[in-house]
């Protein structure tokens, strides 16, 4: 098992090397993987979606599906074409070879512009991983099901079909000043993507995903302990359904796999930062990503929350014209940003936030 | 507007810990008359005992009774007593910010 959490977890590193700040991508989808979870990235084209799942394929070493969904596609295009040898014949058969019953992957681009037909075909895969091809059932093979879509669907009949992407990832463009980095990182992966080899194999996933499922069921009291706190407070702020409920747990030691975290090295304090960082992929929206944002501040461990605080009372200071009160908080601020830096489980789990803060800092003072 | 120089009361994360503690007060069974008891006010009941409060030399005229009430409550023993432990303590100031919201929905003022 240690063996296998060091491969996907060099999987992520490779992932994180070629991608410009795509972790929370590559954090959501190789745990969805690891659950054998539909996953679902929301945000406008050309930001690395599909490119993101090509290199997650090359990297596991799985075949994948790839199909860009409208109105006009038709079923045929995403289950195999009828068989028109054996129709001349008289046997109703489908081609299933290269369709998505097939692969280990299937990015399906655009999913809610999908006719009613094909959504329907969708939501049997999604749940049962089946298709019920005129009288036969056809067990799908496809491991892990990615969605990319621009929009975020109101139409009630498209709800059923996004409930079942119960892992979610908004992305979005780079900044303007982070367009050099970008361009970097973007030309980098042009230029390694035919070059990128299997790190991990299929086998080994599903070996894995076992593992996991088998670690959370021995580990049931303990992992629900932990988890389910957070868990409560962040009902408060958005509305996770029962069935999700129930998988976060999985999606929690999944994630800290991905992260490279040792079954021996889980304990409480890494438990419940993974649960935090597990959250963020369970928002409906940009709205409840807002939302989750502040949740995450106000409930971060260690001296993290406080630092989130004490930056908050330093603008609200600096704007209140209380100058040399702010500088004291400022000095505090940075001693107990020192403190945190110094944590090992802290820093692991919210490296990205530190940062964040470490800059809001540095921006505070060189206002006062 | 708050009586606290050190919170910005359209800060996002103030707003969460308000909401944080109106659902406390839900989960609790306590009736909250959101009507009399503004969030400003909360977010002033949670703040002066998880930061260091600093208050508004002069308040607006509307918010001087609360003024009042909190300069008073700042000097009493009792206050002394939890800001010991309710400092940057989360679970403690939620706590007793719901006792603050609470003397103030039945004063008769």
């Amino acid at each position: 098992v240690d063996e296998l959490i060091s491969k996907v977890s060099q999987v992520r590193k490779t992932l994180d090397s070629h991608f410009f700040k795509f972790s929370d991508e590559v954090m959501a989808s190789l745990t969805a993987v690891l659950v054998r979870e539909n996953f679902i990235l929301i945000g406008p084209p050309g930001t690395a979606k599909t490119m993101l799942v090509a290199s997650i394929s090359k990297l596991l070493k799985a075949r994948w599906f790839y199909r860009l969904l409208t109105k006009f596609t038709e079923v045929e295009e995403v289950i195999g074409p009828i068989d028109v040898v054996e129709l001349l014949k008289g046997n109703v058969k489908r081609i299933y070879t290269n369709s998505i019953v097939e692969a280990d992957f299937a990015l399906l681009d655009e999913i809610f512009n999908a006719s009613s037909a094909i959504l329907n075909t969708m939501l049997t895969i999604l749940n049962e991983r089946v298709i019920y091809d005129g009288g036969q059932i056809i067990p799908v093979k496809t491991w892990t099901v990615f969605g990319a879509t621009n929009r975020i669907p109101d139409e009630e009949e498209l709800q059923a079909l996004y409930d079942r992407f119960p892992l979610r990832v908004f992305t979005k463009y780079a900044q303007p000043d982070e367009t050099e980095q970008l361009i970097k990182a973007g030309l980098r992966l042009r230029r390694d993507f035919d070059k990128l080899t299997p790190i991990m194999t299929m086998d080994e996933v599903k070996k894995l995903h076992e593992y996991i499922q088998s670690y959370t069921y021995e580990n049931m009291d303990t992992v629900a302990k932990h988890i389910s706190p957070i868990l409560a407070s962040y009902l408060d702020h958005v509305v996770i359904s029962n069935r999700t409920r129930v998988k976060v747990p999985l999606y929690v030691v999944a994630y800290l796999m991905v992260l490279g975290i040792k079954p021996r090295d889980i304990d409480a304090a890494t438990l419940r930062a993974a649960t935090l960082k597990v959250l963020k992929y369970l928002v409906r929206d940009r709205e409840d990503l807002a939302e989750y944002e502040s949740f995450l501040a106000a409930h971060m461990p260690g001296g993290l929350s406080v630092l989130y605080d004490m930056v908050s009372e330093i603008k609200a200071l600096i704007s209140n014209n209380a100058l040399s009160i702010a500088k004291e908080k400022l000095k505090e601020a940075y001693e107990l940003l020192d403190k945190s830096l110094a944590d090992p489980v802290t820093y692991r789990f919210f490296q990205v936030e530190m940062e964040e803060i470490k800059s809001t800092l540095e921006m505070l003072k060189s206002q006062l | 507007m708050g009586s606290l120089l050190n919170v910005d009361y359209n800060d996002e994360l103030t707003r969460l810990r308000v909401h944080e503690i109106v659902k406390y007060f839900q989960r609790l069974g306590i009736p909250l008359k959101l009507a009399k008891i503004p969030n400003d006010v909360i977010a002033d009941a949670f703040y002066i005992h998880y930061r260091t409060p600093v208050l508004r030399e002069e308040p607006q005229e509307e918010e001087a009774l609360w003024h009042l009430f909190l300069k008073t409550y700042l000097s009493t023993e009792v206050y002394q007593e939890v800001s010991k432990i309710s400092r940057y303590n989360y679970s403690v100031s939620k706590s007793a910010s719901v006792k603050t919201v609470e003397s103030i929905q039945q004063s008769p003022l």
